[in-house]
C-alpha cells in the first residue's frame, strides 16, 4: 500500500516506520505503521502485563481474529489494542481499490477529484492517499512536509503525546489507545513553531 | 550591475520596468469544513469567523473588492461566492472562500516583503482558526498542487524582449530545472496574453518556506537579467525587429476598427516596452502602465457573438483616439535601420 512517504511510526511518531502490523478482521486489514524500536519494545515478552491487556481489552468479543505481525505470530497486547481503536481509521483509507473511491467525511468520489482537480475535505487527504500518494511523488519535490506547522494547536499535540509516552511506559493500553486516537483526530503538527 | 547594463542609459531603467510585482499566497484551510467547492452551505460561517480573527489582530481590516493588483495573485478570477478583505496594516488581502477557506495574499517589490508581510497575517489567523494539517504532508489544500507548506510566492514580470527573440522557451525550461514554473497572466479571463508572466514556485511540498521563497527571488532576479539582455540585443543587434515589432503595434493601435482584449494586451505589450525604454512621445512609462493594467479589467471579451462586435468596435473607438498622438520619438528615429 503506498501512503505518503516516509510515514511516521504510529506509536512514537518520531522514527521513520519500517514494520507494519496487519490484521485481518471481517475480511478487512487493519494495519499499523512502527519503527523498528517500538515494534522491538512492544513485541518483548510481558507475561503478566500481557494477561492483564488481554482481560480488560474487548478480546472477548471477537475470538475469532487472525493475526499477521511482519509475516506471522501475534501482535503484542499494545499494539492490539491500538489496532482496535484505530480500526475506523484505517478503514477508511483501506477501501478497495477497484469501486470508485469515496470519502467517507465529505462523499466526494475519486472520480470527482480526477475530474476536478479539487479535493472535497481535509479527510480526503486520508481517503485517497493511495491515489495522491504517487502523483504528489511524481510533482512535488519529496512527499514529506518540512516547514511551518499551525502555531496554536503544536502545544495540545506535545501534550498528548507526552501522555502517550507515560500511558506507554505504565502499559495503561487503554489509555494509550483513547490518547493515540486524539492525536488521529488532531490536525495538528508535532513539532513547535516549525520556523 | 552587469557591464552591458551600464553600457546605455536606457538600460538602466530596465530591470523596474520588467519587475511589475511580487506577491506570496499562503492557502489555508479550517478543520471540520469541507472545502468551499464541495460545500457552500459554510461559506458564511467561514468568511464570519476569518472577518472576526482578522477584526481582532488588524483593526483596520474590512471587506472589500480585490483590487486589480489583487487579481494578479489568482491564477483564475475568484469563485463566486469568495469575500475578500483588506487592512492597512500590511499590503496584504485575505481571500475567504476561494479555492480554499482562507488565502493570504501579500503584495511587495519583492518575494520576501510579500511573503513577510503575508506570513503575519497567517501567524494572526492562526491563532484564532484551526488549520487543517498533517505532520506528513503538512497544510491541507484542495488542490494537490498546494498541499505541504500552502505557499505560491513569485514575481510578475513582463518578458517582451525574451518574447520577442524567441527565447522564452529555453527560460521556461531553465525554470523547470527550479522547480519553478512562467505561468501566463489571466487578466480578466484572458490567458496567454500580453507577454506578462507569473514567475512562480511549481512545488510546494517538501521544501520550507524560505527555501520557496529564496529560490523565487533568484528565478526572478535571473529572468530580470535576461530579459534586460534581451532587449539590449533587440536594440544593438536587432533593430529591425524591435522597431518593426513596436510600430506595426502602434499602427494598429491607431487604425484598427474592432479590437479583442487580447488583441490589445499582446498589442500594448511591445508599447509597455518602448515607452519604458523612452522611445515614444505622447506616452510615458507610467501611462503605459497604467493602461496595461487597467485596460482588461474594465474590458473583458464579450462572450455573446453578436455583442462582440459591438464592444470590439467601441474599445477600438477609444484606443484610435488615446494613442493618436503617440509617436517613436527621435531616439527611436535614430534606432531605425
Ligand atoms: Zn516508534
Ligand atoms: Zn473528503
Amino acid at each position: 500500500m503506498i501512503y505518503y512517504q516516509p510515514m511516521k511510526c504510529e506509536i512514537c511518531h518520531k522514527n521513520d516506520a519500517e514494520t507494519v502490523f496487519r490484521r485481518e478482521e471481517d475480511g478487512k486489514t487493519h494495519e499499523l505503521y512502527v519503527c523498528r524500536e517500538c515494534a522491538a519494545r512492544e513485541s518483548r515478552p510481558r507475561p503478566q502485563a500481557q494477561r492483564g491487556a488481554r482481560a480488560r481489552g474487548k478480546s472477548g468479543s471477537r475470538p475469532d481474529v487472525s493475526v499477521t505481525i511482519s509475516g506471522s505470530g501475534n501482535p503484542p497486547p499494545f499494539i492490539e489494542a491500538l489496532l482496535s481503536a484505530t480500526a475506523d481509521l484505517v478503514n477508511h483509507i483501506a477501501e478497495e481499490e477497484d469501486c470508485d473511491l469515496t470519502c467517507r467525511k465529505c462523499g466526494t468520489k475519486w472520480s470527482e477529484v480526477e475530474e476536478k482537480g479539487l479535493l472535497g475535505c481535509p479527510g480526503c487527504w486520508g481517503a485517497f492517499a493511495k491515489k495522491l500518494g504517487p502523483r504528489l511523488q511524481a510533482e512535488q519535490r519529496r512527499v514529506a512536509h518540512t516547514g511551518k506547522s499551525p502555531s496554536g494547536a503544536s502545544q495540545s499535540r506535545k501534550h498528548i503525546e507526552r501522555q502517550l509516552q507515560d500511558a506507554i511506559r505504565k502499559e495503561d493500553y487503554k489509555e494509550a489507545a483513547k490518547l493515540r486516537d486524539m492525536l488521529n483526530a488532531l490536525d495538528a503538527p508535532k513539532e513547535e513553531g516549525g520556523k | 550591475m552587469s557591464p552591458s547594463r551600464r553600457r546605455r542609459g536606457y538600460a538602466d531603467v530596465f530591470e523596474e520596468d520588467v519587475r511589475i510585482s511580487s506577491f506570496a499566497r499562503i492557502s489555508r484551510n479550517i478543520s471540520g469544513y469541507k472545502f468551499p467547492g464541495r460545500d457552500s452551505s459554510s461559506a458564511d460561517a467561514i468568511a464570519a469567523a476569518v472577518g472576526e480573527a482578522l477584526e481582532r489582530e488588524m483593526p483596520s481590516a474590512k471587506e472589500g473588492r480585490a483590487d486589480t493588483a489583487c487579481r494578479s495573485l489568482f491564477s483564475a478570477p475568484p469563485p463566486k461566492g469568495t469575500t475578500v478583505f483588506t487592512m492597512r496594516e500590511e499590503p496584504v488581502v485575505v481571500a475567504a472562500n476561494g479555492t480554499d477557506h482562507v488565502a493570504v495574499c501579500g503584495i511587495a517589490d519583492t518575494p520576501q516583503k510579500a511573503y513577510r508581510a503575508a506570513e503575519k497575517v497567517e501567524e494572526a489567523l492562526g491563532k484564532h482558526l484551526s488549520f487543517a494539517w498533517r505532520p506528513d504532508i503538512g497544510f491541507l489544500t484542495a488542490s494537490p498542487s498546494d498541499v505541504g507548506t500552502g505557499l505560491k510566492v513569485g514575481t510578475v514580470l513582463h518578458l517582451e524582449g525574451l518574447s520577442l527573440i524567441g527565447e522564452m522557451e529555453p527560460c521556461i525550461r531553465g525554470l523547470d530545472a527550479m522547480r519553478m514554473r512562467a505561468e501566463s497572466l489571466d487578466l480578466a479571463g484572458i490567458r496567454q496574453t500580453g507577454h506578462i508572466f507569473r514567475i512562480v514556485n511549481a512545488v510546494t511540498l517538501g521544501e520550507d518556506e524560505q527555501t520557496l521563497v529564496a529560490r523565487s527571488a533568484r528565478a526572478a532576479d535571473a529572468l530580470v537579467e535576461q530579459e534586460t539582455n534581451a532587449r539590449i540585443r533587440l536594440v544593438e543587434e536587432l533593430p529591425r525587429v524591435f522597431s518593426d515589432s513596436v510600430c506595426r503595434a502602434l499602427a494598429i493601435l491607431k487604425s484598427a476598427r474592432l479590437l479583442s482584449a487580447a488583441e490589445l494586451l499582446d498589442l500594448l505589450s511591445p508599447v509597455r516596452m518602448a515607452a519604458s525604454m523612452g522611445f515614444l512621445s505622447g506616452m510615458t512609462a507610467d501611462e503605459a502602465d497604467r493602461m496595461f493594467m487597467s485596460l482588461p479589467i474594465f474590458a473583458p471579451d464579450e462572450p455573446d457573438a453578436d455583442k462582440r462586435d459591438a464592444v470590439d468596435g467601441k474599445r477600438a473607438d477609444e484606443i484610435n483616439r488615446r494613442f493618436a498622438r503617440v509617436v517613436p520619438n527621435n531616439r527611436f528615429i535614430d534606432l531605425m535601420p
